[in-house]
């Protein structure tokens, strides 16, 4: 009777094994067949549970039900004071867009920045293990693979990897081991994502790159980040640079797709 | 609550919570209790990490890195699960 338990529990496993593989092979060929569908339609319904999710949060917050009226005062002072920082900031911008505009005049120069799309952000950077994200666009809205996403113009954190219909997949460039070449005070380094919206460039100690440095993708003249933290000991000949994300990723809501585009600036002859 | 509820409550706790919180955190938890118990709706939450998060060639070329990750646990690691059953 014990031999006929094992027996019947050895044929469950070997037939629930092969179940599960029948099923695995069936989405795997499904995927490959129809180039990611299965990936895809999965995302647009994950979308209506994100977004969905998101409205009951921001509903919730916007009535400050779980707030009391210390907290909500608090907060109050808070945006009062942000407020009042962001206004200083949005006329230091004005007098630089000013004078940018003076000197492209001066030098007859257009700026062709590319204008693009906004997206939601639907999952946040943190909650992938591919440092990826799904963002609320799609085919039907003009996405393509190999788009740019930007956090803010002049400022791309990675580029669309897979397109749904109305969803997409954009990958971080501080993506573990991603590498690729980037602008450091003028010096084309390599660069390599360490995730967590991250990476590392080892740069030559006589290039002297200090915290707070700008770094581009030299393709786009777009900025990539900005350095963080020097590692330095005087005898080595190569300092380690950490490259820190040019903005606050866990609270990223909105990002703007872009084609690619070569060159940023035309001089008029 | 008896094994099969409790054991539907956590695989439902583990697949709602990779929408919002770092997937990590519920593969790892998952993969935990695989060592101990026949866990075999591991594999479908990682599957659903690697359809939500993974791009085709996710982890230095392998496309479904976690479901694979999560098959080695829940049926390679399988003869050693009574070795490391406590009180079984």
């Amino acid at each position: 009777m014990t031999n006929l338990r094992r027996n019947n529990n050895q044929s469950r496993l070997r037939l629930s094994f092969f179940l599960a593989l029948f099923i695995a092979v069936s989405v795997f060929a499904t995927e490959y067949v129809t180039h990611g569908a299965v990936r895809n339609g999965v995302r647009d319904v994950a979308a209506a549970v994100w977004g969905t999710t998101q409205g009951v949060y921001d509903a919730t917050e916007a009535s400050g039900f779980f707030k009391s009226k210390v907290a909500l005062a608090r907060d109050n002072k808070a945006l009062r004071t942000e407020r009042d920082s962001l206004l200083t900031m949005q006329f230091q911008n004005d007098v630089l867009r000013a004078e940018n505009a003076s000197l492209r005049a001066f030098l007859q120069a257009h700026e062709m920045r590319p204008t693009g799309k906004i997206a939601a952000v639907l999952s946040r950077p943190s909650v992938s293990p591919y440092s990826t994200f799904v963002i609320g666009m799609g085919t039907a809205d003009d996405v393509r693979v190999d788009d740019w996403v930007l956090a803010a113009p002049g400022l791309v954190l990675g580029s669309v990897q897979e397109v749904g219909e109305h969803t997409a997949l954009a990958s971080l460039y501080s993506a573990p081991d991603y590498t690729r070449d980037v602008l450091v005070r003028d010096a084309l380094l390599p660069y390599v994502g360490r995730g967590s919206g991250n990476g590392i460039v080892r740069a030559p100690r006589d290039l002297n790159v200090q915290v707070g440095d700008m770094v581009y993708v030299p393709e786009s003249g777009l900025a990539l980040g900005v350095v963080g933290h020097v590692s330095a000991k005087p005898e080595d000949a190569y300092h380690e640079v950490l490259i820190a994300p040019p903005t606050n990723l866990p609270a990223l809501r909105f990002v703007e797709v872009v084609h690619p585009d070569p060159g940023t600036v035309r001089i008029d002859e | 609550m008896n094994s099969r509820m409790m054991r539907a409550f956590i695989v439902g706790v583990a697949a709602a919570s990779v929408f919002f919180i770092p997937a990590w955190i519920p593969l790892v938890g998952m993969s935990v209790l695989a060592l101990r118990y026949p866990l075999w709706e591991a594999v479908a939450v990682a599957f659903l990490v690697d359809l939500l998060y993974a791009p085709h060639a996710a982890f230095f070329g392998i496309p479904f890195p976690a479901t694979i990750l999560m098959v080695i646990v829940v049926w390679v690691l399988r003869p050693w699960r009574a070795q490391l059953a406590v009180g079984a």
